[in-house]
């Protein structure tokens, strides 16, 4: 049994994901196959003794997929190429026709549009042809082959207009659909690449590019090799401000660590030699050298992004609503024409005694040129540009229509703590200072600007959000005191920033009232031995939280909260906000199985996250949003990101996405209406292959005024 | 000694920082320098570092310094 993992690129047509889907499941010696849409990929179980990966490989490429982006990029320029030109020839055609109603005739115009239609269809759209033939060999039906026939339907009619004249098969008309077909199925195939390109584009800009080197120390030297070449025992410089990209141990020096992606733990955490360092973490103040204990593929990341995928392929597919429309549109076009064929032949004859093949045939081939809804492929596209833009002004980016078909089934959200609820890191909450309030602070910033530790950074933000640039004097004689604190001299006075234990050492007894639970780090800062202050730090609740999560529990939501942090923090906050479903100290997989759970129970399952320690379930959720600060493996796992940060967004994107799903139902039934009236009035004999041009022409203009009728 | 800050108009990777932090450092009389939350800028320096000529390295690096 093995497993094949691998991005493609292409899909471009909701109905792609159910074509590879069962062209890779006929296989013989495939087990299982998990298509996804929003983040391209397939991943398939297969029996290596029957079947090779080439042969895989081989049949995705077949039905006209690719694996690297950099050949879809090129044909992505020759698609557009290729609409230009089809769009000329069928702008022609149409032109010509409207001429030939004003009297005005182009000698020799039937050969002319004869000749550049059939370049049009087959030469233009050979493509599209190349991947109905390939669908239809494996017996599935999706919209490439519909426009195989409605365009072949227009050829055959306009040579049998040839062969018969003009009178029963009109040739320019016949032609002039399989032209406009081509044309209507390439913008369509272009605007949905377009869409996926943009929005592929935009989820890279909020990505914060992981480290993929790392600095090695070997034989005395450094060299920075590619993050796959590290290997167990060894030697790995960490600077300040980097992301630690292995899991070691700490052998030389000593720093503070941010872990509140990779935990969930918000106060940054002070590890000196012997202490494990997780990979994905931040490293915060000093260098230091770590030795190797899991390298590239075994670690805390990598095991992370193992379940992420096993989550995802897990999900199941959403059969999109275009899929289930086509599922029985397709056929039904297929046997109307058969039908409205035999009917035409035996009605009149046992009637009649008639046989009249040429006018039973006419009927098929109108039915069949009438059968290609032409707005299909842009009804979903144009409605997610459209409201997507609106969405994304709002700082929402909406990675898939298939979120957008669930977000309205959705009952139940889920809540990350870290960096979800709270801003993930630490910042001053509250104060207290004795004596001359701006002295003081100067003071406290100044000596808290030489240390680089989260917790003096907050207190150095907090009093320069109040002061602004601050004029420091003399400051010197700075001692750094490891989990304790600092000491500096300034302007001659000895000033001490840090906590209980500091202030112990120096000799000062604090007893304060306030005392606040244990959970937060109170500050204490007293200068020439007097108390002078006290700073309360905490990693704070987003504002806006209070009225999302009132609002969610408002609008009947159920709403819960997982989290990797202490079980006793999950539970202050969520007490704080209303939130009566909490769950703390959870490690990745067992939030993703947290999830499940509630899947299994029959909820639809919105998780909105930050961390690495996330990922997982917004894989694992029917929808996953994460928050744009968070980690790029975050980002990766999710089908929307909020890329303006703030919580609130989840209620606008709830609102939205409702809002682009009922435009995208609006632009279904409008692409379907003309054909669904047209189909049975060209198989009772009432329509020519003028109408069903007409019919394509309305039904592209209107699903396109109403995409962009997209009003707030 | 002095203490400035600025508010910068999105900072968008780790890279970009490190750029801020090595080019900001760089000045003559600049001791230290913080990003936070990319966003904020904050630069510890001696007290004849100018202000404005901080600000001007950080417009040529591309960024829009909103305070």
């Amino acid at each position: 049994m093995a497993r094949l993992h691998r991005k493609i690129y292409g899909i471009q047509c909701s109905f792609c994901v159910e074509t590879i889907y069962k062209a890779l499941s006929r296989m013989d010696g495939v087990k299982k196959v998990y298509v996804s849409m929003t983040h391209e990929e397939v991943y398939i179980d297969y029996d290596e003794g029957r079947v090779g990966e080439r042969d895989i490989e081989k049949t995705i490429e077949e039905l006209g997929y690719r694996f690297e982006e950099e050949t879809l990029e090129k044909e992505y320029r020759e698609e557009r190429r290729k609409l230009i030109v089809s769009g000329l020839i069928s702008f022609y055609i149409g032109l010509s026709m409207v001429f030939m109603w004003f009297g005005f005739y182009i000698p020799y115009n039937q050969y002319i549009v004869a000749i550049i239609s059939s370049i049009n269809f087959f030469v233009l759209g050979y493509k599209y042809l190349a991947m109905a033939y390939s669908v239809i060999r494996r017996g599935i039906l999706n919209q490439h082959v519909l426009m195989a026939i409605t365009g072949l339907a227009g050829i055959l009619g306009g040579i049998l207009g040839f062969l018969y004249g003009p009178d029963i098969f009109p040739p320019i008309e016949f032609f002039g659909v399989s032209s406009f077909v081509t044309t209507y199925h390439l913008l369509g195939g272009y605007v949905g690449g377009y869409v996926r390109k943009k929005s592929r584009e935009a989820v890279e800009r909020v990505k914060r590019l992981s480290p993929s080197r790392a600095t090695v120390l070997r034989n005395g030297s450094y060299y920075e090799v590619p993050i796959e070449e590290v290997r167990e025992n060894d030697l790995v410089v960490i600077k300040p401000g980097e992301r630690v990209p292995v899991d070691g141990v700490i052998v030389e020096g000593f720093s503070s660590f941010d872990e509140s992606l990779v935990s969930g733990e918000p106060i940054p955490v002070d590890k000196s030699v012997g202490d494990e360092v997780i990979s994905g973490s931040l490293n915060l103040e000093n260098p230091v050298v770590v030795r190797v204990i899991r390298g590239y593929g075994e670690r805390f990341i990598d095991r992370v992004v193992d379940y992420i995928r096993l989550s995802r392929a897990a999900k199941p597919n959403l059969l999109r609503l275009l899929d289930k429309i086509l599922k029985y549109y397709v056929p039904g076009v297929v046997v109307t024409g058969l039908l409205s064929l035999l009917a035409w032949i035996f009605i009149p004859y046992l009637l009649f005694g008639a046989l009249d093949f040429s006018n039973s045939l006419y009927i098929l081939l109108t039915v069949y040129v009438m059968g290609y809804p032409c707005a299909l492929g842009m009804a979903s596209p144009l409605a997610l540009v459209m409201g997507g833009s609106l969405a994304a002004s709002k700082g929402i980016l909406i990675r898939s229509g298939d979120a957008i078909e669930i977000l309205p089934k959705i009952d139940y959200i889920v809540l990350d703590k870290t960096g979800t609820l709270t801003l993930g890191r630490p910042k001053v909450i509250d104060y207290i200072v004795y004596g001359e309030e701006d002295e003081v602070l100067q003071a406290a910033a100044c000596i808290e600007s030489f240390s680089n530790h989260p917790i003096s950074k907050a207190i150095l933000e907090f009093v320069m959000d109040r002061l602004g640039d601050i004029e420091c004097g003399d400051v010197g004689e700075v001692e750094y005191f490891k989990g304790e604190g600092i000491k500096g001299v300034y302007n001659g006075k000895t000033v001490l920033v840090g906590n209980l234990h500091l202030l112990k050492r120096y000799g000062l007894e604090v007893s304060i009232d306030n005392q606040s639970i244990s959970r937060y780090s109170n500050v204490y800062m007293a200068v020439d031995g007097e108390l002078k202050g006290v700073f309360q730090i905490e990693d704070p609740i987003r504002e806006e939280a209070y009225r999302t999560i009132e609002k969610l529990l408002g609008m009947g939501y159920n709403v819960s909260v997982i989290s990797g942090d202490d079980p006793g923090a999950v539970e202050h906050v969520c007490r704080s906000l209303g939130i009566e479903s909490f769950k703390g100290g959870l490690l990745p997989w067992e939030k993703t199985e947290y999830i499940s759970k509630l899947q299994d129970m029959g909820y639809r399952v919105l998780m909105v996250g930050d961390g690495i320690n996330d990922g997982p379930s917004l894989s694992k959720a029917d929808v996953g949003v994460a928050m744009g600060t968070g980690s790029d493996i975050a980002i990766d796992s999710a089908d929307i990101v909020v890329v303006g940060d703030r919580l609130d967004n989840i209620i606008y994107l709830l609102e939205i996405g409702r809002k682009i799903y009922g435009k995208i139902k609006w632009n279904l039934t409008l692409a379907f209406l003309f054909n669904g009236v047209g189909i049975p009035l060209a198989a009772i004999g009432l329509i020519r292959p003028l109408h069903a041009m007409l019919a394509m022409v309305l039904s592209v203009s209107t699903v396109l005024l109403n995409s962009v009728l997209f009003g707030e | 000694m002095k203490i400035i800050g600025f508010e910068v108009d999105s900072i968008h990777c780790d890279k970009c920082v490190s750029k801020i932090l090595d080019k900001l450092s760089d000045i003559e009389g600049v001791h230290k320098v913080d990003v936070i939350e990319y966003r904020k800028v904050v630069v510890i320096a001696e007290d004849n570092v100018e202000k404005g000529s901080v600000k001007e390295v950080l417009e040529s690096l591309g960024y829009k310094v909103l305070k």
